[in-house]
Order: C-alpha cells, then structure tokens, then sequence
C-alpha cells in the first residue's frame, strides 16, 4: 500500500490541469512517490474531473444572478418545502447507501442484491437531489452570508464535485481500493450535511409539514 | 455494464439538470405571469419525452422517470390566481404582508385612504420601494425605474405580481395588525426597510448611498411604521 495521501476532492483546486506525467514538482507539500506510476495519474484525473465540477458549479452559483425564482413543483405549500422533501428523501436514501456499502465492504462477498440496491438507491438519491441543486444554482446561487448558508454552499459543491469523481472511480480500472468507500464517505458527509443545513434548518425554522 | 453504468448515471443527472435549467431559463421572463405559465406547458411537454426516452439503452431510464415525474407536474402548480371578480373595496386603513412565491421575498403592502406604500425585500440583495393607488379592489404601484406592483383583494386576501430589477413575481398577503406591517428608518445617507409578518418574522435591508446592505435589527419604536402613502 504505497498510496499517497488521501486528498479529498477541494471546492478550490489550485491545479485543474488533468495530472500530466509529472504532477509532482508543482506540489512540494506532497510527498507522493516519484514514479511515473500511471495509478497516480489516473487518480489524479478522477479526482481533478470532480474538483472542476465543484469548481465549476461553485462559480456559476456565485456569478449568476440569482433569480430568485424558479420552477416549482406541484403539491407542496412552497418551493422551499418541496426540495426540503426532495432532500429529505436523498438522504434516507443516503443511509441506504451507507449501510449497503457496509455489507458490500464487510468481507466474505454481499448477495447481489446488495449491490442493486446500493446502485440503484444511489441513482435515485442523486437524481432526486437535481431539481433541488437546480433551483439553488438558479434561484439563490452561492451565498456567503451566514455560517449556515455559506456551509451548505460548500458542501453543494463539494457533493457533485465527489459524485462525479465517485462515478469515473467506478469506471477506471486499476485505481487503489480506498478511493471508492472514501469518496462515498465524502458524498454520504457532503448528502447529511447539506440536509442538515437546509431540510432541518427549514423544518426547524417553519415547522414540519409538506 | 459495470463500466458503463456509471457513465450512464452521470449522463442522466447532467441531461436533467440541464432540463430543468432551460425549463428555468425559458419560464424566467415572465412580464406577465399569465403568459409564461400559459407558455411553458407547450414547451416543457416536448422537452420532457427525450429526457424519458434517451437513456432507454442504458439501466437508468426508471430512474430518470421517476425524477422527471414531478417536473411534469411543475408548470401548472405556480398557475397565478389573478384578477378577482367583483374586488372588494380596500378597508380604509390596512396592512398586509406576505411573500412571493417560493418565498424568496417577504413584502409588505400598507394601504390608507387609498394611498399604498409596500416594500419587498429578500433580506439578501433584493428589495424594493412602491407607491401608487388603490381604487375598488385594485392597487397599482410603482417604484424605482420600471419597479412595480399590482395587486387585487380577494376575500381580504391580497395577490398580484411585483416586480423589481427586472424580475417579477407573485405574491400573496394577508391582512395583519400591529405591531406586524411595514417598517421604515432613514438617516442622512440611506433608507432601511423592514417587513415584520404575523409571526413576528423580520426581513429587512438598508440601501445605504446605493449599496444594499443587512438591516440592523427592527426597533419598532424608533422606525417608522409606514401608512398608505407616507
């Protein structure tokens, strides 16, 4: 296990440049081994992809100008309340994740139905989060003006940006093991906490109902 | 399949976002809500059926489904309930507020003898100042450049569109009493506007030499409690 350090997938990359053959001498706080190990760069490249995406999400949501209005959707008192439910739904499907990813981790092989359900609850969880990124980016944008608001800007952000590098993870072969439970690790992180800071705070805020 | 799924995934959550987005952008110049509602059902049922139908070759089309479902059901849920028939007549003296649809901004409406002040405020970076008349039901106000607001009564209720910066929205409001309303400071250099609804929630922001800025906390017995058309 000569792996590097772990580097979770940063909002703000400083390099966005998709891991040329040496990425070495433009890092001196990282000590990766000095091999023109072709595993580096395609952990480089997975990881850089999400980090443009976060990057990227993150300046449209501070450079558009929020419109404050957005589609809304059919049955619930608000636009607010109908992603809070959204997001609400993602993250139990978030916990399905977490614990499906447990038995799939756990050793001594999962039933198949193990992997279906992780794979699915997964796809089902991201996509519902869509509408509610949708109209964060358009309607509120990448806010700063309270602790709250600025965490759950980040935290967007970071949440596709790990998603994204998630996904290329699954498709690269010969990438170390970690990557994939730590970048579900970093998704699972990134899901409760932008619920916490909007579906709860919200729930808190105006009362529980649809 | 194990290698392709994920791209699949990726592809659909960048292809729904991206229709949502335009279903956004296309709803978003709305002068009149009426027209872009009445538009966007036309151009959203087109949109939704490749969003269905492209990943068919891949596992992911129950998933897309399932997520497009309640998009479907979006361009009738903001349909506007505009012009009343046979509007009441504003009470002599009157106070309502309310927010926008998606509660994106609180406002607040004062009515007396017919002279409206209202002030619509996102506690963030939107806000605006209106004042205009109300005759039979009906109120028209303008504000700053082409900022304006109507309104009309429906059972005491009020709903119109307001629009400020060149964006418009719904609204709702209801009639509310002290110390509820409209709230308003000046100093030498800039205006500060509060909305307190009836649960006591406060939106507010100052405009201090052009620049939007947080408000201070409301004190309603230094600011002014603002009336019809003062």
């Amino acid at each position: 296990m000569s792996t590097p350090p772990f580097q979770p997938p940063d909002p703000y990359p400083t390099q966005q440049s998709a891991g040329p053959a040496q990425p070495v001498g433009t890092q001196p706080v990282d000590a990766r081994p000095r091999t023109s190990d072709p595993k580096a760069a395609n952990i480089l490249v997975t990881l850089a992809a999400g980090c443009v995406v976060a990057l990227l999400l993150g300046v449209y949501g501070r450079l558009h100008e929020p419109t404050g209005y957005s589609v809304n959707l059919i049955g619930f008192s608000s636009g607010a309340y109908a992603k809070a439910w959204l997001a609400t739904l993602a993250a139990l499907l978030g916990v399905v994740q977490l614990f499906s990813a447990r038995i799939m981790y756990s050793g001594g092989g999962a039933p198949a139905w193990v992997s279906t359900l992780h794979r699915w609850s997964g796809r089902i969880a991201v996509l519902l989060t869509v509408p509610v990124v949708v109209h964060c980016l358009y309607a509120l944008g990448f806010e700063a003006y309270s602790p709250r608001v600025l965490v759950h800007s980040l935290l967007g952000c970071l949440f596709y940006g790990a998603f994204v590098s998630k996904m290329l993870t699954l498709t690269r072969r010969g990438l170390p093991g970690w990557m994939l439970p730590v970048l579900g690790g970093v998704l699972f992180t990134a899901l409760i906490g932008l619920w916490l800071t909007s579906a709860v705070w919200l729930f808190d805020v105006k009362g529980l109902h649809s | 399949m194990r290698i392709r799924g994920p791209f699949i995934t990726l592809f659909v959550v960048a292809l729904l976002g991206g229709i949502l987005l335009l279903v956004n952008l296309a709803r978003t110049p709305t002068d009149s809500t009426q027209a872009a509602a009445s538009n966007v059902a036309p151009v959203a049922a087109p949109v939704q059926a490749p969003a269905a139908g492209a990943p068919a070759a891949g596992a992911s089309a129950a998933g897309a489904s399932a997520a497009a479902a309640p998009k479907a059901a979006a361009p009738g849920a903001a349909a506007p309930k505009a012009d009343a028939p046979a509007a009441a007549p504003f009470p002599a003296n009157a106070r309502y507020t309310g927010h926008t649809d998606g509660n994106t901004s609180a406002i607040a409406i004062t009515v007396k003898d017919n002279k409206v002040s209202a002030y619509l405020c996102d506690g963030k970076v939107i806000e605006g100042w209106y004042k205009g008349n109300a005759t039979d039901g009906k109120l028209n106000a303008t504000g700053k450049g082409t900022n304006q607001l109507t309104g009309s009564l429906t059972d005491g209720k009020l709903s119109g569109t307001v629009s400020a910066g060149g964006r418009s929205w719904t609204y709702a409001a209801v009639p509310v009493s002290a110390p509820a309303g409209l709230y308003r400071a000046k100093t030498a250099t800039g205006t500060t506007g509060w909305v307190k609804d009836s649960n006591g929630q406060v939106t507010g922001l100052s405009d201090e030499a052009g620049t939007v800025k947080p408000a201070p906390p409301l004190d309603t017995n230094t600011a002014q409690a603002v009336e019809g058309g003062d």
